[in-house]
């Protein structure tokens, strides 16, 4: 097997992120894709709870440094910052793939800071890591995401330079876990404590192997094997421990899941900001490869939408789908399919408390990565080697789609389509459309396009 | 000197085949530039095809050739050698060469070096390179790992590690700090030197090098101490902060020294882990004593030691607060309002010692303090919250703060007269209704429900039996739950398709095979490429089929057949060499479907379920073996015998009546099997239920004994079956009688590893011959080879015998023995085992009572979470009281450290929350286990803590069958202590009552729904 693709990618700092006694916490910035000098400033102001702020990082920081499968860790990457008025978003994501960390800090609670909007990535070495904890004590703080002109010309120390090798899957997966986030929605919840208490129950020494549920129980939650309607499905239970040192401190957590796909989201409320922790549907799963967004790029129906969609995007905090196609004059299912397309291109976020989009682009040079995708690029093969053949005159039903050394039996209904390759009958549709059955739609889309023309 | 000639390469290799190892060098470092530029590539052609990646067959000399003349290109594949196989005139060549040239790539070949996995460091030859001055000392994390691990090269020569920093101070001035600061992966940079702190093995391990090294002044020791406790700080190397607390600890910080230290240590309170907590607070502990450490700061950064999980930090931290408030009495309060915290803990010992320093701590009257206790009530456990109430009313005083906002959720119950023993129950509203719910029921429902011997008990004042559920009478054929047979070949194919990736549904299975018998001849004319994918899908290796199941595989042989033609000897490779089980009963099956399709005309099976859970109803069995017979259809005596054992309780007399019409030695057996008198067992000589016999005039030839043991076993599928005693296999297990399992649990001694536990089960009478023909004698599985492997495997043998689980229960206590001490496995699952105990008509006998009980107490995860949902499903419905569970642990507690009371602490802790029928289910649990230990194991603290606290919720006095041992706990610990207060519990009468009444009306509710159900089943 071929190493996997991998994207170079190098974080350039004009400092190192740390604590400065008497101050607060200065993060600093990387360049974006576009300019790799520049360092955006973003934002520098007081944080009412900097323990909440340190508790916080230091998960997201976690996250990213985590790994809970095979896949080989990777050293070195750093979370990514995202700016827009009231919000302040550190996104994370696991090296196995599987599991999503967000820290939202809103507007009330980061006083009148902002300086600048978009996002890069931050700094977080470990000798900054260390010093979060001593956030925990004390009044007020101040926080500085970046830095001005004037600080980074008189500041001193030394450049941090880190160049890191980013897998095509753990971009995808970056990007891909966004089209997951519409699709939840809020199935529990129960005080902090009480969250505590569950995630201290969770079997210790090896997670359960089978899928669990997670239902109401008293006032609090357990986990059960049985599978339950009330409850939330789960599997690599190990991952939620993430959040147990800082569950007892929160207000409350909700559990968000999604019963067709497996997701499940773990919100954690705190005084001025939450976290979400979404894990992917099993341990061995990362969020890469798992295809939900494939019927949807497959399709045609945002080609069109795409452009004004992005031609309104301004960082905003929120982006409401209804006023996006009132504004442009776009159906609303255009609308919300050009926002899925660039969920999957990293060019927004999901956030599901709000019911929308935000504007954010992933830092990372997504452009050059043409593998993201290939399963889709393999069905848009097999179309124009013309290897999809209908069984009958008319397109549209059955059609044969050519395999590696067999011609697979295709067919297109409403209640789901099927194929008879190998990847369709192990997952049965769970993990998205096989590439036959992308490659089928395409050409039928292609075929009532061209009558339609 | 290497030979001039470089334009012919030959003779320069020849050279360096030959040359002694000092020329050799001397000749590779003379070379100038333009030499090597030519020799490059046809040292490079040379070495490439030497096998360099082959530790074996590795050439040291060709090594040092391209160290000497190659670029980068070639360069970068060079890897430092292993010790294993290179001579002793090699050592240092490379060195010596990398050395002399400089080569403008060695910075990065350095990096690369240290970065690659190898068996052996290439630390040691960098650390050459870097005294040399040949390159400077990378910066990596990775130089700073890789000499830790080798020991700063220490490892492969005699010296001792202190040895050898000695002798590279340049590693004392820079590296050994940077040890502090790297952050590898795992979490762990001294994993090697956890356990390695021996002065005798101390030689090559990190620890007591640099605390030999501090005392002797060669490195600075407060640098040591503050870098440790830094590291710490930080947070990294969090799996291995076990090394940097004992390397602290053993440089024995001096007051100063500690004074100075005072901040990290109270900022380590916080750290993740229970360990470095606990650590900080041994040294806050003398510092506080000396009043040297803030105590302000120290009782602000208490509570976040108070709310860990675990016991040790929480009860240091309270330790620590007492010594404050000693010393500082002016933080008394504060102290007092930071131990509120520990009310939250979920150990009643911390809450019990919070308290005590409350009550010492706290003013005569503060609100804040009583605001704290109360908004923790709920937390606080049983045995604790009336001390804790209190405290918060007398602290609250005047001002009443301490009224909770849900004054009834912690208030006492409000008190009920005590019922008269033999008095109808007590007039409580919600147990009158269900009483006349339950009166309304029909009385047959009732009888199968149990629900009369719950009524009788209640009425006289006892506590109710154990409900023992009619299993050969309750009706399993419920609405809803109909298998639908496949109904096209497309759709055969699909699943058949889906069954080669998981075989984890056995229904799925059988549909599968009931398809290929109805629909297997059907040939359209696209036939070849509908089956396609499926034709190259099956001819894969076996291995690529699903998971590691047996099934999976004999299935892929079946569709071979269907496909190819039989396959005897494709199936033969997944029986043979296995002892009997399952599968092989499934391979001659499959024998039969091929055979019955190659015969004739195609019926489906006569073992298709019509009903999950593998159920046939027999209403529909008659008609399907009519039909067979009326289509001259073969008839496979395996087929037979699984439908037999697949025949549901519903509708019998239905299907008798309607089974009069069978004729033949089928008819008679049928009938036999759905319960007709007059009926003689009588079978053909030989054991073998042949596939031969199919397809010889189904209804008159002699059938087998094995399919006459079969219909005793569904006409009584728990009783004695009188007709068969007389019978030439009267005397096997399962013919005239169901057998008798008689366990033990044992720790077994094996030839390599340690002991492990183990299941010795009898039966009686023994089994008979373990042939395919007999699948109830291979369900029951020979120790050794106790598990039968995959989910997929298991499912397919609870379908086979489905109103009995007893013979895959045993295999599942032998898989549980496996894993009480492992934990989950994907290969050998374990908690697909206790599946069919979440039906309540599942009887819940000796077998079932030890794999639950095992299954509760693993570290199998998975076995522990679904042993929790059986059990609380076996309590809430009454089949499971709880002393059953106390006899299988006294049964097994007898096997020294075969059982952790911890675990069984911990189980009942996740129990009983449920409600009070699972309180009082624990409580028994515990009364038997506690009456059966005669000498109190060490860890007996926590199953006294648990049963305190049961006999504190329930109202309940301590049973005097528990007293003896509480009388032996001798000693004057906290475990003496314990027994001392749970020997003197008394019975609260009215909380006793209530609780008991509770109980009583949930398992009365319980049964109720389930009448219901067996109502809707019976007449649907």
């Amino acid at each position: 097997m071929a190493a996997a693709a991998q994207l170079a990618h190098t974080y350039r700092y004009p400092f190192a992120s740390h604590l400065e006694e008497g101050w607060g916490l200065r993060l600093a910035t990387s360049g974006t894709v576009e300019d790799r000098t520049a360092n955006p400033y973003f934002f520098e102001g007081t944080v009412a709870r900097p323990d909440e702020l340190g508790d916080l990082l230091l998960l997201v920081s976690e996250v990213v440094r985590s790994r809970f499968y095979l896949p080989g860790a990777m050293r070195d990457l750093d979370p990514v910052v995202t700016c827009s008025e009231q919000a302040l978003r550190f996104e994370g994501f696991s090296s196995c793939c599987g599991v999503y960390a967000r820290a939202d800090f809103s507007g009330e609670g980061l006083g009148s800071g902002l300086k600048g909007r978009g996002t890069t990535n931050v700094d977080f070495n470990a000798a900054m890591r260390g010093t979060l904890g001593r956030l925990r004590h004390g009044g007020e703080a101040r926080l500085a995401v970046g830095a001005d002109e004037v600080r980074l010309t008189t500041a001193g120390g030394a450049v941090v330079e880190k160049k890191v090798k980013l897998p095509v899957r753990w971009l995808k997966g970056f990007t891909e876990v966004q089209s997951y986030l519409p699709r939840l929605t809020p199935r529990l919840e129960v005080p902090g404590i009480e969250a505590q208490r569950f995630l201290r129950a969770l079997p210790r020494g090896g997670s359960p192997k089978r899928a669990a549920w997670v239902v109401p129980f008293q006032r609090g939650l357990r986990l059960t094997q049985r599978p339950a309607n009330d409850g939330v499905r789960v599997l690599g239970t190990d991952r939620l421990r993430l959040l147990e040192p800082l569950a007892g401190r929160a207000r409350r957590l909700r559990v968000w899941g999604d019963e067709e796909t497996g997701v499940s989201a773990w919100e954690l409320t705190f005084e001025t900001g939450r976290l979400w922790l979404t894990v992917s549907p099993d341990i061995a799963r990362g969020f890469s490869g798992e295809g939900q967004v494939l019927a949807d790029l497959a399709g045609s129906s945002w080609e069109g939408a795409l452009a004004q969609v992005r031609a309104l995007l301004r960082w905003q905090a929120s982006l409401d789908a209804p006023a996006v196609a009132e504004r442009t004059g776009l159906a609303l299912a255009e609308v919300q399919a050009a926002l899925a397309v660039l969920g999957s291109r990293g060019l927004v976020g999901y956030d599901p408390d709000l019911g929308s989009y935000f504007h954010r682009e992933l830092p990372f040079d997504l452009e050059r990565v043409e593998q993201l995708h290939p399963r889709l690029l393999a069905a848009r093969e097999l179309v124009a080697a013309g290897k999809v053949r209908w069984r009958s005159a008319t397109p549209g039903g059955e059609a044969m789609v050519q395999g590696t050394s067999v011609e697979h039996r295709v067919r297109l209904a409403d209640e789901g389509d099927r194929c008879t390759c190998r990847w369709f009958s192990r997952y049965q549709g769970e993990r998205g459309p096989c590439k036959h059955i992308l490659a089928a739609r395409i050409a039928l889309e292609g075929e009532d396009g061209a009558e339609g023309g | 000197m290497a030979p001039k000639a470089a334009e012919d390469a030959g003779p320069f290799l020849a050279w360096v085949e030959a040359a002694p190892r000092e020329e050799l060098i001397a000749g590779l470092v003379a070379l100038d530039e333009g030499r090597r530029r030519r020799l490059a590539k046809p040292v490079a052609q040379a070495w490439r095809a030497s096998h360099p990646e082959s530790w074996i067959h590795r050439d040291w000399r060709l090594d040092a050739a391209v160290a000497a003349v190659c670029a980068w290109s070639d360069a970068r594949r060079l890897r430092t050698s292993t010790a294993y196989r290179e001579p002793k005139e090699a050592e240092g060549v490379l060195l010596e060469v990398l050395a002399g040239r400089r080569p403008d790539w060695l910075e990065r070949w350095v990096e690369q070096e240290l970065a690659a996995t190898q068996w052996t460091s290439a630390w040691p030859l960098v650390r050459a390179l870097v005294r040399r001055g040949a390159c400077p000392a990378p910066s990596t994390d990775d130089y700073i790992i890789q000499m830790v691990r080798c020991r700063a090269g220490s490892w492969a020569r005699d010296a001792s590690l202190a040895d050898g920093l000695r002798a590279d101070p340049g590693l004392l001035a820079e590296e050994i700090w940077r040890t502090f600061e790297v952050d590898p992966t795992n979490g762990n940079l001294f994993q090697y030197d956890e356990g390695e702190w021996h002065p005798g093995a101390g030689s090559k391990s990190w620890g007591p090098a640099l605390v030999q090294l501090a005392s002797e002044g060669a490195i600075d020791r407060f640098r040591l101490l503050e870098a440790s406790a830094e590291a710490l700080r930080r947070g990294i190397q969090i799996k291995g902060t076990g090394f940097h607390i004992r390397l602290h600890e053993r440089l024995e910080p001096t007051l100063d020294e500690g004074e100075r230290l005072a901040p990290a240590y109270l900022d380590l309170l916080a750290h993740r882990v229970d360990a470095v907590a606990k650590f900080a607070l041994r040294q806050l502990a003398p510092l506080i004593e000396a009043q040297r450490v803030d105590g302000r700061s120290l009782v602000e950064r208490i509570p976040a030691v108070l709310q860990r999980e675990t016991k040790g930090p929480a009860v240091a931290g309270l330790a620590a607060l007492r010594a404050v408030v000693g010393r500082n009495p002016e933080l008394a309060a504060a102290a007092a309002e930071a131990a509120t915290f520990g009310l939250g803990h979920a150990e009643p010992e911390v809450q019990g010692a919070a308290l005590s320093l409350i009550e010492a701590a706290a003013p005569a009257e503060s609100a804040a303090v009583a605001s704290s206790i109360t908004t923790r009530l709920d937390q606080v456990a049983a045995s604790q919250r009336g001390r804790a109430q209190a405290l918060a009313t007398k602290l609250a005083g005047s001002s009443g703060a301490a009224a909770p906002a849900d004054a009834a959720a912690v208030a006492p119950r409000a008190p009920r007269a005590v019922p008269d023993a033999k008095a109808p129950p007590p007039d409580l509203p919600d147990l009158q209704q269900l009483l006349a719910r339950a009166r309304a029921l029909p009385d047959e429902t009732r009888r199968l429900a149990g629900i009369d011997d719950l009524l009788a008990a209640f009425g006289r004042g006892e506590e109710p039996p154990p409900w023992a559920p009619p299993a050969s009478e309750l009706p399993r054929c419920e609405a809803g739950a109909e298998v639908a047979p496949i109904g096209s070949l497309d759709e055969l194919i699909d699943v058949l398709l889906a069954l080669l990736e998981s075989c984890e549904d056995s229904i799925e299975v059988e549909r599968a095979l009931d398809g290929l018998c109805r629909l297997g001849g059907e040939r359209p004319p696209d036939f070849d490429a509908r089956i396609a994918a499926l034709a190259q899908r099956v001819r894969q290796p076996a291995s690529g089929f699903g998971e590691m199941s047996a099934i999976s595989g004999l299935l892929a042989s079946a569709i071979l057949g269907w496909l190819d033609g039989p396959q005897p000897a494709g199936r033969l490779a997944y029986t043979l060499g296995r002892k009997p089980g399952p599968e092989h009963f499934f391979a001659a099956r499959l024998d039969e479907v091929e055979t019955r399709a190659r015969a004739g005309p195609r019926c489906g099976l006569l073992a298709m379920p019509t009903h999950r859970g593998g159920w046939i109803d027999a209403r529909r069995f008659v008609p399907r073996v009519r039909e067979h017979l009326a289509a001259g259809s073969p008839l496979g005596e395996l087929d037979l015998v699984q439908a037999l054992l697949r025949l549901a309780p519903d509708g019998r007399a239905e299907a008798l009546a309607a089974a009069r019409e069978l004729r033949g030695t089928i008819g008679q057996l049928v009938r036999f099997a759905l319960g007709a008198s007059g009926v003689e067992p009588a079978a053909r000589q030989g054991w073998w239920a042949a596939v031969t016999s199919v397809g010889k005039g189904p209804a008159d030839r002699p059938l087998s004994w094995p399919a006459w043991i079969a219909a005793a076993r569904a006409r009584r599928p728990f009783d004695a079956v009188p007709e068969m005693e007389a019978t030439p296999v009267g005397a096997e297990a399962f013919a005239a009688r169901p057998p008798v399992y008689r366990w033990q649990v044992r720790w077994r001694e094996k030839k390599w590893g340690s002991p492990d536990p183990s299941v010795v089960i009898e039966l009686d009478p023994p089994l008979g011959p373990r042939e395919p023909s007999r699948p109830l004698a291979l369900l029951c599985r020979e120790q050794q080879q106790w598990s039968f492997g995959s989910t997929a495997d298991v499912r397919f043998a609870q379908l086979v015998w489905p109103i009995d689980p007893s013979p895959t229960l045993v295999a599942g206590c032998g898989a549980l023995c496996d894993r009480l001490f492992r934990p989950s496995s994907a290969y050998t699952p374990t908690a697909v085992y206790l599946e069919p105990l979440f039906s309540p008509a599942t009887p819940f006998g000796e077998l079932a009572q030890l794999l639950a009980g095992l299954a509760l107490v693993a570290q199998d995860a998975d076995a522990r979470t679904t042993a929790l949902d059986v059990v609380a499903q076996l309590v809430r419905d009454g089949r499971c009281r709880g002393d059953e569970l106390g006899r299988v642990y006294g049964s097994i507690q007898r096997q020294q450290g075969l059982l952790k009371p911890g675990r069984v602490a911990e189980a009942i802790e996740q129990l009983r929350p449920h409600g009070s029928l699972h309180e009082l289910a624990c409580l028994r649990l515990l009364v038997e286990l506690l009456a059966t230990i005669e000498e109190p194991p060490r860890d007996l603290f926590h199953l006294l803590q648990a049963y305190h606290e049961l006999l504190t919720a329930s109202g309940s006095a301590c049973d005097a069958r528990v007293l003896p041992l509480l009388q032996r706990t001798g000693g004057s610990g906290k475990t003496a202590r314990l027994a001392k207060l749970v020997a003197e519990a008394k019975c609260d009468e009215t909380l006793h009552a209530t609780r008991r009444d509770e109980a009583y009306a949930a398992l009365l509710e319980e049964r109720v729904g389930w009448a219901r159900r067996i109502g809707e089943v019976a007449s649907p």
